[in-house]
């Protein structure tokens, strides 16, 4: 029976995990409070005089991204380490657990206490930042634009990339022992130049007159009514394609980790 | 408890054991002797499921280990050579370890730490080697796991503590525990094992009970030339030349470790024929 995923025994594994390693949190929370502070005093300096809040939303990713891979690639650094990989691996649970338990570490709370590192040195910067435009009349802050839908979209898709690459890290973390951020950021560097080339290689392939994209393949035809000759996989396909591509990464990249887990010797 | 058959195990081209077969009971001590490199570590790493076979089958109490299912991982221990510990109080590390092990006993871990003399103000980083392991073996022992296993677990204690480790482990054992000690250190483990396996080469070269070697092999300190010429094994020592010496007359002599892992290591052909030759006679 306790053989299965427990509930009971995750909840025993976020505490251990958290204890064990708080004054470790605590200093990366300063850290990324400190590193937060240090780049909005840069923008400080340099955005001016005319101020604008999008300058600060680019700041947020690139932090959250860099942030995020550094972290989730230290999530397994203890298997590069028979002493440390003994005490891990033989903890009574699961691997699905201590996993979970660990993503929830990486991704979950790290997403939280970066966002709430970010939004108090945003608000601390901007209370400052109005100080600073009443004395000097010459400068200005915009604030973004709201974008609505459309900002929510781009913020879903960001919030999707950043987990699927968080995921990813998670998965060099068990491959790469060592300097297991700097040989997955080159491997993710290397698959997305096959990717780059590759879609290189297609234009090659494909007629001239024609544009494509990952579901469709427009063939110009001057002697056709409409113009065109439209190649296209059915909506269905379509829209599940896209859902993949939205979704699946991580799940992949966690399933693989889990796998390459149970397949770990010390 | 434990069955080994036909393990085969490598480090890529580094051949560690070809065909070795062992079966452990519950309720005793083993003594896991062996030279450095013959895989002492290996094969206990393989029981607790951190290595797997690469041929051949494990079972520990009808599970395998290397699943590492937690409720296998539950009755199982190990104090490995090199360990880690998190920089913690021993309090806290104790609050949040011994949940997963179900038949913890706070009581036993107190007395154990009182036995070690350890002193729980300090974390766990801030203490030197020995007292950190005094701490991992009595959470081992605490834990009350069903397999308990230690790797050269007397390394880094000084004299006082290596008795009391002894004292401790005798005690601890029970009809339901198997304990398997891997050691070069062979004298630190005289009158707390029961029995003794010899690895060399990834080959099972010596495995005895205490009784039967007593029964069957004598060691002691001999001038008679004809004697010393029979014996299994011999060295100088301050009081004559000790030997190890097929026991024909069933005496009791005061069993000693370090010179029967001698004899086994340079003649064991002939060790292992005193103890066949009595299976013969029976």
């Amino acid at each position: 029976m306790s053989d299965t995923f427990s509930f009971s025994r995750l909840g025993k594994l976020i505490n251990k995990q958290f204890f064990e390693n708080a004054r470790l949190y605590a200093f990366s929370t300063l850290a990324i409070v400190g590193l937060l502070a240090i780049s909005f005093a840069f923008w400080f300096e340099m955005a001016g005089p005319n101020y604008n809040e999008d300058g600060t939303y680019m700041m947020f990713f690139l932090g959250l991204f860099l942030g995020g891979g550094v972290f989730a690639a230290m999530s397994f650094n203890m298997l590069g380490n028979r002493d440390k990989g003994i005490y891990w691996l033989t903890l009574p649970a699961t691997h699905l657990e201590k996993l979970v338990c660990t993503i929830l570490f990486t991704t979950v709370a790290f997403t939280i206490i970066y966002c709430l590192s970010f939004f108090l040195v945003k608000s601390v910067t901007i209370m400052l930042l109005t100080e600073y435009i009443k004395s000097n009349p010459g400068s200005s802050y915009v604030k973004a634009n709201n974008l609505g839908n459309e900002g929510s979209l781009v913020m879903r898709y960001f919030m999707c990339a950043f987990i699927a690459i968080q995921a990813f890290y998670i998965l060099g973390s068990v491959y790469f022992s060592r300097y297991a951020f700097v040989i997955t950021s080159v491997v993710t560097a290397a698959l997305i130049f096959s990717f780059a080339y590759y879609v290189h290689l297609l234009e090659d392939i494909l007629p001239d007159n024609s544009s494509w994209n990952l579901v469709s393949l427009r063939e110009y035809n001057e002697n056709r009514e409409d113009g065109y000759r439209l190649y296209s996989i059915s909506p269905a396909i379509t829209s599940f394609l896209k859902y993949l591509l939205q979704f699946a990464w991580a799940p992949i990249f966690w399933f693989i980790t889990w796998v390459r887990l149970r397949e770990k010797e010390i | 408890m434990i069955k080994i058959k036909n393990l085969h195990f490598a480090y890529k081209k580094r051949k560690i054991f070809n065909g070795l077969s062992l079966s452990l009971k519950a309720g005793h001590i083993y003594g896991l002797l062996g030279k450095n490199g013959t895989g002492k570590s290996t094969l206990l790493r393989c029981i607790i499921g951190l290595l797997f076979p690469d041929e051949g089958t494990i079972e520990v109490m009808g599970m395998t280990p290397g699943k590492r299912h937690p409720d296998f991982l539950h009755n199982v221990f190990i104090v490995a050579e090199e360990f880690y510990l998190p920089d913690v109080s021993v309090e806290r590390f104790v609050k949040l370890n011994a949940p997963f092990y179900p038949n913890f006993s706070q009581e036993q871990f107190m007395q154990y730490l009182d036995e070690f003399e350890i002193p729980q103000e300090n974390t766990l980083q801030n203490m030197s080697y020995g007292q950190k392991k005094k701490v991992l073996i009595s959470f081992g022992l605490a834990c009350n796991t069903a397999l308990l296993l230690m790797d050269e677990p007397t390394n880094g204690l000084d004299i006082m503590s290596k008795s009391k480790f002894r004292k401790v482990i005798a005690g601890a054992v029970d009809e339901n525990k198997c304990i398997v000690i891997s050691t070069h250190q062979v004298k630190d483990l005289e009158s707390l094992i029961d029995r003794i396996t010899i690895i060399d080469e990834g080959k099972i070269l010596f495995d005895q009970t205490i009784d039967s070697i007593n029964r069957q092999i004598q060691f002691k300190i001999s001038f008679d030339q004809q004697e010393i010429a029979e014996s299994l094994y011999k060295e100088p020592s301050l009081q004559g030349l000790a030997i190890v010496t097929a026991n024909t007359e069933v005496e009791d002599t005061r069993l000693d470790l370090e010179l029967l892992y001698k004899a086994v290591v340079t003649n064991g052909d002939a060790v292992r024929a005193v103890f066949n030759h009595q299976y013969a006679g029976q």
